[in-house]
């Protein structure tokens, strides 16, 4: 070894230790995975490759929000200084995934400090816990439907192992069930239905329908054309699509079970509760926020005839609330609001924006009027600029 | 997470910063690399064989990170042959300064920074250093050669080493 090696081996053995800012590596990492699996944006290629590697559910994003995590303290909602205006504090920290009912009820799934476990409960309005419980591992996401409240986890330690968990809306258990070879990964629900993407390590990628039958969930599965699940979404006349990356796919429901239905060519997609179109879904074009009907396809009408939305950046997720006002999340990390009056003018501009720290993970139409998002930070906020 | 991996993260994570803080010198921005490249390793954890002693693909993982970002990056930087000066009038007492020897390398290339870490501080063979980049051992070789000799160079240009 030579003066300069030995030099350099001293160096580098000898470097001081430094002292990590983040306070919780393994909550930030968590939330930070759980964001590539479920966010519905394009996919990059090196997320792909991934998605490749893992078969169907990690259709990552390239989402480029840095991550801030806080301290996961006791997750008591408090209300905060700092707060952007027309903005309510529902749930302080560690939140994870949040799902409002079809009666207005709004669930949330938030983990402890350590991100480790897993507890899900309703709040109100004021983030007033109203019941809770601590579904049985693995568990993430919550989907509220009228009188079901599913939880979905997926578990990819060592050997691959899914739950679904069905709750009362009283918050009591009332059945689960596992899967001991798939993973699970967007959600929808619909009616009490729960539509669910899955995959294993053979490539095979469906969408399963989930229903409770008395303390039992019946499982209905169908498979898709292509062999990576990208997202789902369901229109608010209940119609169901799957983005396969290549196609969106209808999923139907037949009297014995569930088949493909309408195929369309490739389109993203990011949400699909539009007030003024129950049949739309909303899909992007580079910056441009697209409103698609699929069900045209079946009058040979191009699917593509709804608005075009411009939005000062990529939109990743959007919906609309019950007043029609539209909000759209871009990958920038920034919520737009869009007046509903303005949406028919021709050249609609958003009216207020927020930027969301850590970027957010679900987006979802407040009772109240607004919407409710799950930050990166673990915040469940609500946001009604539109007056 | 996977228990086990969370495990390996709270125990290790200190030691992880430190590593990338010595290939990107930046510990700023190696928190953020190191974050990236346990996602990358959580998504993958079903397929990892080894999965109670992680760190190797961790490390791996890391590595490419690093060599991603300064992908991006690069047309922000400026890449030279020479290293911004480093001496001062008693460079010699200077350049015995760990210190100062972690900063000449920190400007180096990327893949020049990693072969020597690898090579110099996880105490890899040429072979084991080439599996990790997924490259050739006269890849590393090479890379290794033209890092030293740019230390090398700047250090003698200062009449630090002879």
């Amino acid at each position: 070894m030579t003066d300069l090696e030995q030099l350099l081996r001293d160096a580098l053995q000898e470097a001081p230790p430094v002292a990590p800012a983040s306070p919780d590596p393994v909550a930030a990492v968590t939330r930070r995975v759980r964001r590539v699996r479920l966010s519905v944006a394009a996919v990059t290629a090196a997320a792909a490759a991934v998605a490749v590697a893992v078969v169907v559910p990690f259709a990552g994003t390239g989402s480029s929000g840095e991550q801030k995590v806080q301290p996961l303290g006791t997750p008591t909602p408090s209300a905060s200084s700092t707060l952007p205006a027309d903005t309510t504090t529902l749930w302080a920290g560690g939140a994870d995934w949040a799902s409002i009912s079809p009666t207005g009820a709004r669930w949330l799934t938030y983990f402890d400090k350590g991100g480790q476990v897993l507890s899900l409960a309703q709040v109100d309005s004021a983030g007033r816990v109203v019941h809770e419980a601590k579904p049985p591992a693995p568990a993430g996401e919550v989907y509220a439907g009228s009188s079901v409240v599913w939880v979905v986890g997926s578990d990819q330690g060592g050997n691959i192992l899914s739950r679904v968990s069905a709750y009362s809306t009283s918050g009591q258990l009332v059945a689960t069930k596992t899967f001991p070879t798939t993973l699970l990964s967007f959600a929808v629900v619909t009616g009490d239905d729960l539509f669910v993407q899955t995959g294993d390590d053979a490539g095979n990628n469906g969408v399963a329908r989930l229903r409770l039958h008395g303390n039992a969930i019946d499982e209905t599965d169908v498979a898709l054309p292509d062999h990576q699940g990208n997202g789902i979404a369901v229109t608010a006349n209940g119609a169901v699509w799957a983005d396969t990356e290549k196609h969106l796919v209808e999923v139907q429901a037949t009297a014995t079970g569930l088949r493909v239905g309408h195929i369309t060519d490739a389109w993203s997609l990011h949400g699909g509760d539009d007030a003024k179109n129950p049949d739309a879904l909303w899909s992007a074009d580079g910056s441009r926020l697209i409103e698609l009907t699929p069900r045209l396809l079946s009058s040979g009408v191009s699917v593509a005839e709804g608005d075009r939305i411009p939005v000062p950046g990529t939109p990743q997720l959007a919906t609309t609330d019950a007043a029609g006002n539209l909000y759209v999340l871009t990958k920038e990390g920034t919520l737009y609001a869009f007046a509903a009056a303005t949406l028919s003018s021709g050249g609609p501009a958003p009216v207020a924006s927020v930027d969301v720290d850590g970027g957010a993970v679900v987006l979802v139409a407040d009772p109240s009027g607004g919407v409710d998002y799950v930050t990166g930070g673990g915040q469940l906020l609500r946001w009604d600029p539109v007056r | 997470m996977d228990a086990r991996l969370a495990e390996y993260v709270r125990g290790q994570w200190p030691s992880l910063v430190r590593y990338a803080t010595l290939l990107c010198g930046d510990p700023v921005e190696a928190e953020e690399l190191v974050q990236s490249a346990l996602v990358r390793v959580a998504l993958r954890w079903p397929f990892l064989r080894d999965k109670d002693d992680p760190n190797g693909y961790v490390k791996r993982a890391i590595v490419h990170a690093n060599i991603n970002r300064w992908r991006r990056l690069r047309s922000r930087e400026l890449p030279t042959d020479r290293l911004p000066d480093v001496g001062s009038p008693d460079a010699l007492a200077a350049v015995h300064d760990h210190d100062q020897v972690r900063r000449a390398l920190a400007t180096l290339p990327p893949r020049q920074r990693a072969v020597l870490v690898l090579r110099y501080l996880d105490d890899l063979s040429e072979q084991e250093a080439a599996a990790v980049l997924g490259c050739s051992v006269g890849t590393v070789k090479s890379q290794a050669h033209k890092g030293l000799a740019k230390l090398r160079e700047s250090f003698e240009a200062d009449g630090v080493l002879r």
